[in-house]
Order: C-alpha cells, then structure tokens, then sequence
C-alpha cells in the first residue's frame, strides 16, 4: 500500500532547488574568494523542471543567463543530491557560459560548506555554518508550506504576517519568512519593528545546536534559550513544516 | 528577553520531560503557549485561589485549571466527601448509586434537560454529542464557528493531516456571522446533523464575543427547518454564568448540552446532557470508558453543585471579576495603554488593541507573573469563588507595576 505521506517528486525537487538556490546567494556574501573567481558580469541561472518548479540564482544582481532544464523532478532532485542528472542547458540571454560556470563552482562550494563540520572552538566556521544552515531552514520551509501536500491542511492555518527569525546579539544572522496569498517566502535580514512574530535564539551557539539537531528546539524553548514572541501561531505553525523539512532533506 | 533563573525549577524538569514526553508538556499547557523563560511551566500545590509553583512562587491564579476549579483549590466542603468515597472505593466494578443521584441532580437543575451520561474530558462530551446527533438525523454534516474549540478529537481538533479525514464534514462560519450561517443551511440542506456552539465565543488570542439577541432565535429556527440538532457545548462556561447551564443565561434552548471543567471542582468528569425526545438516539450508542463511572468525581460533583447553589458563586463571580476588568482597564489608562476587557465578568479577558500580535500581552503577563500572578498571555482568563476583593485588589496593584515596568522597556 502506498503512504500518503511520501512526499511528491515536485515537492522534493521544490525544496532541493530552493535550498540549493539561497545556499548559493548566502555563501556568496560569505566568500570573497568564491565571489572574485566568478566569471566577471551580471547574469543568472534558472534551475526549472516540469510541474513549475523553478529557482533563480542571480550573480552580481543579474537577472538572465542559463537555464537548466531538468527532465524530471527527480532528476533535478538527485542532480542536486550529488548524483547524475538528465538536464539541458540553454541560454536564456546573455551569460549562457558564465552562468553554467558559476553554477558549477559555487554548487561545489555549498556541497563542501554544508558537509564541513567545524570544530568546537572554530567561532568563524560555526558562525559560517549557522548563517547556512539557518538560509537552507528558512528557505526550505517556504518551499514545503508551498509545495507539500502532506503538511498543507495544518499549513493553512498560518496567519498571514512576517515572522523575523533571528540570533540576539547578533543581528545580521537572521531571516524573515513572509505568508501573503497563502504563498511563504524568504528573504534575508529582519526587521524586529515590522515583524509579527519574532523567533529568536539566544545565541549563535543554540541556533547551530538547534539546527543541527543536536539539541531539540522544544527543549531550548523550554529553558528560554529559543524565544517566540507575537502573533503565536504564526510561529507554531512553523515546527511541522521545519520537522518536514528535516524528512525531505 | 532571556529566561529568567526564577524558573530555573520549572526549566529543568522541563529539560528532562523533553526527553521522555513529546513536546516536553503537549497541548494547552505547553511552554510554548505561555511566555516560554518568563513563565513557570510546573505547579505543586494550591490552595484557594492560589497556586504554587515547582520553584516555590505562589500566584494568585487566574486560570483555575483551565476553568474547572470555580470553588477554589482543595476546598473542603467538595474534598472531604470525595476522599471519603476514594477510601471506600473509587472505581468499582459497575457505576455506585451517585452515579443515578448525580444524573437525577443534573436533570432537575440543567434546563430543558432530561437525561445524562458521564464521562472524563470535555472532548468525550462534545464527541459523543456529534455521534448522538448524526445517529439521531440520519445525516452527516456538523457546523461549528471557526477558531472555536470544542476538544481535543480529530473532527474539530488542529490535527490537520490528509489522512485523518474526520473533519470531511465539518465546516465553519465566523462567529455571530446570521448571513454566513443561513448560507451554510442552505448550501447543506437536508445533510445537517447539527451545530455545535460554545455560549459565547471564546476564541484563544482574541477578544471574546457576546452573541447578539437575535443569534439563538436564527440558530434555532435554522435547527428547527433543517431538523438538525443545536448543541450547546457549555464546557468552558460552565456554572460561571448560571447554575442551570449558560443556555439559561442566554435564554437558549439547545438539544444537548456537554459539560465538564467545573463541575466537580476539578475532579475528572464530564457529563453530556439531553433533552427528553434524545433519549432513545442516546441509548442506541455505545457508550462506556473504564474511569467514566469511577464514584469519587461524582461524589465531588454533587458537593460542588450543592455548594455553588448554597453560595450563589455566580454572583460573587461578577462581582469580583467586574472588579477586576475596572482596575485593570484604568491601571492601563494611567500608563497610556488602551485594552479591551471582554466576555463575562466571570470569564475575562484582556488585550491591547493597538497590538494585535500580543507583544504586549505577553510582556504584560510576564511582568504580572514575576509579580505573583497567573494571567495566562492567551487563553481567556476565570475567577472563582474563592477570589475575594483582597485578591482582585492585589491584583490591580500589582498590573499597575505591570503597566509601569512596561512603560519604561
Ligand atoms: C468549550 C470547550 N469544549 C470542549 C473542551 C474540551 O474539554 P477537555 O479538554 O476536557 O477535553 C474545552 C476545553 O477547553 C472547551 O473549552
């Protein structure tokens, strides 16, 4: 018998390409090095398989390069993975080239960000780390409120609003989730004073345990080291999607 | 904000129930609904209107069990009979005679009712009360008000998954809306098993919602053409408006009533009533639990009815809990702050409406907790019997420090 619980191959491809999307963008304010050996110019890539999946990265604020167009969701789904994939490549303006090569340098650059685990002591590499964990949560989150069948029902109980996650002390590491037309979406940066709810770590220490699952975000709640404020349910509705997100990743 | 060390008691038996319950505390009573650091999670004892806390801080309480404490904390009137029949025997093999003398009790006194089943929570009420009504009808579909709560069952619970496809039938209409619910008699015509309705509206984060005069003659007269059944789930208010059921209060006559919460004063049980033409439906289900027919909540129960007559505690209720809305809303005024007091004076509730995201509420109950007083940032508030003019005054003393600390943050 089938589980109605197996996430669909579009839900999986949504959120591989969307992490893999804003996992790009973060690194690139992160790494100079990886930024000056990008191809000169602005251009973009778009990252599209059937069913409307689609991820844009942009480079130096470019808006048209390449498009990878995936065969299947699950092709884009293992490609993102590390596997083999079926996709062709075509130019979608200027930058067909560039595109394709930044892609593949920085695409190689998540995979061994996201596989490198700092050490204990390594602040900077904890620091960098967390600021890319937290991007693939927040991001991966939209994409199964949008995406996902299974968490949908309990999904649409989300208000409409902006909720600001963030580290206290440290405010450039934060993101802010917005819910407009039953769509999410993410964006970096948070501004506390327009926020209607706000979920905040105490600092960057617990967001890292927290997001590596070394500790239980219900426990840190619990002795204040995760705090929620505002509009509640906005907040709650997102620990199903973050447990989904968990599963598909 | 960071946690505040006055918990430290409650944060650390929370850190071990993380790891052996899920969630740590589920549901309603979950950190996570409260102010999570600035709010104790872990009570030990209580007395009156005062309970105390894992880390030894005592509040005068204004949630009261979630409603079902109304005499206050280990009244003796209620527990020296109860622990009297716990030590001849609770839980027997088949119901003792208090279970006949309960139901009777609750036939003379309920309005318009005239039979009763027990059982634990408030969920097997409403439940069973949905059951009754389809069986009854013939007919599936259920209305309820949105963000009403009528339990914790997958029909109308927050357990939204494909799989669980109980609530197929069920469907909501705003609170109070007559046009929206006539369209949804219309739209279901000939399908409508019932309506389940709370006496008023007592959505959690938001105001609460007096229902107009015209809205019990609409429901009714929509029951009455669809022949659906109208079902008054009285769990929360309870006994805080009228000692024959808020119906009466309202001048509502449902088909069922389910009542729970302050019953017994806090001892476990849950009764669902009806009205004299719903026996037959009623005694065609199957209804039974292993603890629905345990004797000690009966025996409290019988003792709590008993004393709320004797003491008229509903209006005592009003009386403090008006006291309480006044002081509060003018110990805001004098700092700036606008609220809205709404729902009974019995069952209170405070926000501000310049902040509907509750960041102030949540300041607010934080700063009142810290002071020895349990205002829940959420969820409508209760007085009881036991909360006498000394209390609600310390009470307002105490939010004018609130309002104050709140001022200069
Ligand atoms: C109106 C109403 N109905 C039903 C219930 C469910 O009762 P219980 O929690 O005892 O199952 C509650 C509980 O808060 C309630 O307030």
């Amino acid at each position: 018998m089938s589980s109605i619980r197996k996430p669909y191959a579009r839900t999986a491809a949504a959120v591989r390409s969307g992490v893999v999307a804003s996992l790009i963008q973060t690194l690139l304010t992160l790494d100079s090095d990886l930024n000056k050996s990008l191809p000169a110019g602005q251009y973009a890539l778009k990252l599209k398989a059937p069913e409307s999946v689609e991820s844009v990265i942009s480079f130096n604020g470019g808006t048209r390069g390449a498009v990878l167009n995936f065969m299947s969701c699950e092709a884009m789904t293992d490609t993102l993975s590390g596997g083999k994939g079926a996709f062709i490549p075509y130019p979608s303006g200027g930058g067909f080239t560039k595109a394709l090569k930044a892609f593949q340098s920085c695409a190689a650059a998540v995979s061994t960000a996201m596989s490198h685990v700092p050490e204990k002591e390594d602040k900077p590499g904890i620091e960098k780390k967390t600021r890319l964990l937290l991007t693939a949560a927040l991001r991966g989150v939209c994409e199964v409120y949008n995406h996902d069948h299974w968490v949908k029902m309990k999904a649409a109980a989300i208000p409409a609003g902006t909720i600001a996650v963030r580290i206290a002390g440290t405010p450039d590491i934060a993101g802010t989730i917005r819910v407009k037309d039953k769509t999410m979406s993410y964006t970096p940066g948070a501004d506390l004073s327009a926020a209607n709810a706000v979920l905040e770590f105490a600092d960057i220490d617990t967001c890292y345990r927290v997001l590596t699952g070394q500790v239980a975000a219900m426990a840190e709640l619990g002795s204040g080291k995760v705090m929620l404020r505002g509009r509640l349910p906005m907040i709650q509705g997102l620990f199903p999607l973050l447990d989904r997100f968990g599963e598909l990743m | 904000m960071s946690a505040d060390n006055r918990y430290s008691e409650s944060q650390s038996v929370f850190e071990r129930a993380v790891q052996v319950i899920p969630g740590g505390i589920y549901g309603s009573k979950s950190p996570g609904f409260t102010v999570p650091g600035q709010f104790p999670y872990f009570f030990t004892e209580a007395e009156g209107c005062r309970v105390k806390d894992a880390d030894g801080h005592t509040y005068i309480d204004y949630l009261c069990g979630f409603g079902s404490m109304v005499l206050g904390f280990g009244n003796p009137v209620v527990d020296n009979p109860a622990i009297e029949q716990l030590r001849k025997g609770d839980l027997l093999n088949c119901p003792s005679p208090v279970f006949v003398d309960l139901a009777e009790r609750l036939c003379g006194l309920i309005e318009g009712m005239g039979w009763t089943v027990f059982a634990k929570n408030g969920t097997d009420a409403t439940s069973l009360a949905v059951t009754a009504s389809r069986v009854h009808t013939g007919k599936r579909r259920v209305l309820m008000a949105g963000g009403a709560y009528h339990g914790a069952a997958n029909w109308c619970s927050t357990n939204k998954f494909p799989v669980l496809d109980e609530q197929d039938y069920v469907h909501t209409f705003p609170y109070g809306d007559e046009e929206a619910l006539k369209e949804l008699f219309e739209t279901y015509r000939d399908e409508i098993a019932c309506i389940i309705l709370t006496p008023y509206h007592h959505p959690t984060y938001l105001d609460q919602k007096i229902p107009e005069k015209s809205w019990y003659p609409l429901v009714e007269s929509l029951c009455d053409r669809e022949g659906a059944l109208f079902i008054m789930d009285d769990i929360r208010a309870n006994f805080r408006l009228s000692i024959n059921g808020s119906h009466s209060y309202f001048g509502a006559k449902p088909h069922m009533v389910t009542m729970g919460k302050s019953l017994a004063n806090g001892y476990p049980i849950a009764a669902l009533m009806g009205t004299p033409e719903l026996k037959k439906a009623a005694g065609n289900l199957f209804i039974t639990g292993t603890f629905w027919t345990s004797s000690v909540p009966m025996v409290a129960a019988m003792h709590c009815l008993a004393e709320m007559e004797r003491l008229d505690v509903q209006s005592h209720m009003f009386e403090v809990g008006k006291m309480l809305k006044d002081g509060l809303r003018d110990a805001a005024a004098a700092e700036g702050y606008k609220v809205n007091l709404t729902g009974p004076d019995s069952i209170p509730f405070m926000t501000f409406p310049d902040d509907p995201d509750m960041y102030h509420n949540q300041m607010f109950s934080a700063a009142m907790a810290k002071r020895g007083v349990y205002l829940h940032p959420h969820h409508n508030w209760f007085v009881s019997y036991a909360h006498k003019k000394e209390d609600i005054q310390e009470t307002i003393e105490k939010a004018a420090e609130s309002f104050k600390e709140m001022r200069t943050r």
